[in-house]
């Protein structure tokens, strides 16, 4: 099925997680705002809970260093 | 003669009653305060920790007489020389995920402007719960590429302006130019929301 991460279009398979999603992508869980789906997750939600649905849409990305 | 004479009467009555939370006085936050103050926001909330050192006067606004000076101290000076009929609330103190609401709780919106990344990360998860729009930045270091630096909306409420991948590292040190462009984005979104056109 196709998702949306990053404002790219990828394949993955019926009953990934959101967490198994982010960890094949190498995202780094520190410093992470993530947007799924129009909203911004609660950095305490369990993302082996989500399953994934064709047409999500993620946004993951660290926050860096400089102000 | 009014302040920034531009502003229409209803631009003018929103953009007062406005009241915007600083957090961070440095590159992006004194930069970004310039420009607000400019547009004739005068309600701040600014808290920062710091003093003015010599390394600073590369990007951030202040001058080479106000080294040792607590910024947001010598920011409100430097903002009072623009226009002197401000009301500022200043905090020379860090903000911490105990305080953040406590300070900023009582913003129209807050402005994002640290520079440790841990110190971003807990600002915005302590404050995006209370409901209003923050305009943070990452990503602002180096030269050049001005057009990787955009604002992106996140969820409901959160804008990120900069390119969100050059932090400052000793190849990509933080130049004025590309802080200032990240600054003017998050000062804009700011008087965007305020004014309720598009971001």
């Amino acid at each position: 099925m196709k998702i949306n991460f990053n404002e790219n279009e990828y394949e993955t398979e019926a009953g990934t997680t959101l967490a198994a999603f982010l960890a094949a992508q190498k995202v780094n869980t520190a410093r992470l705002i993530l947007e799924y789906n129009g909203e911004v997750l609660d950095p305490a939600a369990e993302l082996s809970g989500i399953v994934l649905n064709e047409g999500d849409r993620i946004n993951a990305f660290s926050l860096v260093a400089g102000g | 003669m009014a302040f920034n004479p531009y502003l229409g009467a209803a631009e003018r009555a929103r953009i007062e009653a406005a009241r915007v939370g600083v957090a961070g006085a440095g590159g992006l936050g004194s930069n970004c305060l310039a420009h607000l103050v400019r547009c004739g926001v005068r309600r701040f909330v600014i808290a920062d920790f710091d003093t003015v050192s010599e390394s600073n006067l590369n990007r951030q606004f202040f001058f080479a007489d106000q080294l040792g000076m607590p910024k947001v101290e010598a920011v409100a000076a430097n903002l009072r020389r623009i226009n002197s009929a401000l009301e500022l609330e200043l905090y020379p103190e860090r903000v911490t995920a105990e305080n953040a609401v406590r300070r900023f709780g009582s913003c129209d919106v807050t402005v994002e402007a640290f520079d440790d990344p841990d110190a971003k990360t807990m600002l915005i998860r302590a404050l995006l719960p209370l409901g209003k729009p923050v305009v943070a930045a990452s990503g602002i270091a180096g030269w050049g590429r001005s057009n990787t630096m955009r604002v992106q909306r996140i969820g409901q409420r959160l804008y990120m302006a900069g390119d969100r991948a050059t932090g400052i590292s000793e190849e990509t040190p933080p130049h004025s130019p590309r802080v200032g462009i990240a600054a003017a984005q998050q000062a804009n979104t700011v008087m965007a929301l305020i004014l309720g056109v598009e971001i």
